[in-house]
């Protein structure tokens, strides 16, 4: 209970499912966790053909086709595409790490997946 | 357009101004009082402001990449070759204020204090040692493109283009050659350094003409456009040493040779805005049209 307690105290926003019973508690924890791990993880390698694309890949891919655009340039969706690859952050990282470097990447990284 | 190039060309735009009324003024006249004036003074401060300006803007490029990832190698050099254009103006300047011995003025103490052959030397480090310290970013940069895909391989257009090339440079070496034989005196060190321009910038346009070719393939991006500017600013040099050459042989009338001039200020310009494209991409500058939430 003192445990309980004092994980409410320290962030009751990022665990509220933690203050339950110890049991459940700990199972619904879990499964809290690992749905939000394949949430972000979907999001991260983008649509795959066994799941249909939600809104929140298309934002991801739109908005990653803009920095793409901007940064390298029209057709650099085109040259991803060529080796067989949708557009999801973890295609284009490489790429744009390489000619942005990694501080930019963590930043568009970051404005790519804002709201979401 | 990001900010930073903006400010480039308008700063180029002024000075291309002000160069067309002295060259207006040397059509009419004949004189060369004020085209004199605006190239020694003018026309230096704008070498020193835009080589130092790319100088800035590579080193902060540089910056923006850690230390193990391979364009950090690559801006570390384009700095290193803006830093030597920038030495080599404030050197060929100082020559000039060296040699005009105003009486009274400044320039007898410079005399003094200034080696001799400073432009030579100048021309040393903004030439073959600049050139030298482009070649390997460049390098860089292509090596990077083939790890990713990104280039392209060469058209017949391209090849028969490298092909003109090599067979310049098989020209030029066979002349330096000759040059250094038995019946001719041997040359000043600077002199036969100097002798290298041609190649390396002959060397330069392959390069060149292989990121452009990736270029077209990508779209004009920020990062594209960064490499764009360095090929027009290869070209445009390269097209200032034919001037150069046409005016040592006499194939240009004094109107054109004075014309001629005025390119190496677009080379300078499109030389400092090439960083500025680049760190535009890397500080992620919104350009209103292309994103517009994020």
């Amino acid at each position: 209970m003192e445990q309980r307690g004092l994980l409410s105290e320290i962030d009751g926003g990022v665990l509220p499912s933690l203050i339950l019973d110890d049991q459940s508690g700990d199972d619904m924890a879990i499964v809290e966790l690992s749905r939000k791990m394949l949430s972000w993880s979907r999001l991260w390698f983008g649509s795959s053909g066994s799941c249909a694309p939600t809104e929140e890949h298309n934002l991801v891919r739109e908005r990653l086709l803009s920095w793409l655009r901007l940064c390298i340039g029209q057709q650099a969706s085109d040259v991803l595409a060529s080796r067989g690859e949708d557009i999801s952050l973890a295609t284009s990282t490489p790429l744009l790490t390489a000619f942005l470097g990694r501080r930019a990447m963590r930043e568009l990284s970051r404005r790519v997946l804002n709201d979401l | 357009m990001p900010r930073f190039v903006q400010w480039i060309w308008k700063v180029c735009a002024i000075h291309y101004a002000i160069g067309l009324a002295a060259y207006l003024h040397f059509l009419i006249t004949g004189s060369y009082r004020y085209l004199t004036w605006y190239f020694l003074v003018l026309g230096t401060l704008f070498f020193l402001l835009t080589t130092a300006a790319e100088f800035f803007l590579a080193f902060e490029c540089r910056a923006g990449f850690e230390a193990d990832e391979p364009m950090r190698m690559a801006w570390t050099f384009i700095a290193l070759s803006s830093l030597a254009r920038f030495v080599a103006a404030a050197m060929i300047s100082l020559d000039h204020w060296r040699g005009a011995s105003i009486p009274g003025s400044t320039s007898s103490v410079l005399l003094v204090i200034l080696p001799r052959g400073l432009a030579q030397a100048g021309e040393v480090v903004g030439g073959p040692l600049s050139m030298v310290l482009l070649t390997v970013a460049l390098s860089r940069i292509l090596h990077v493109q083939r790890k990713f895909g990104v280039l392209r391989g060469l058209t017949r257009a391209d090849l028969l283009l490298i092909g003109l090339i090599g067979a310049i440079l098989l020209g030029e070496i066979v002349n330096i050659v000759r040059y250094l034989g038995p019946s001719y005196q041997h040359p000043p060190l600077t002199e036969a350094i100097l002798w290298l321009s041609d190649p390396l910038l002959c060397f330069l346009l392959v390069q060149a003409i292989l990121i452009r070719r990736s270029m077209i393939r990508v779209g004009l991006g920020l990062i594209s456009q960064c490499w764009e500017m360095y090929v027009i600013a290869i070209v445009t040099t390269l097209a200032g040493d034919a001037s150069i050459w046409a005016s040592g042989k006499g194939l240009l009338s004094e109107p054109l040779i004075a014309l001629s001039w005025y390119i190496w200020f677009f080379s300078a310009a499109a030389f400092a805005s090439a960083p500025a494209y680049q760190l535009a991409a890397m500080t992620l500058q919104l350009h209103e049209g292309t994103i517009r939430k994020y």
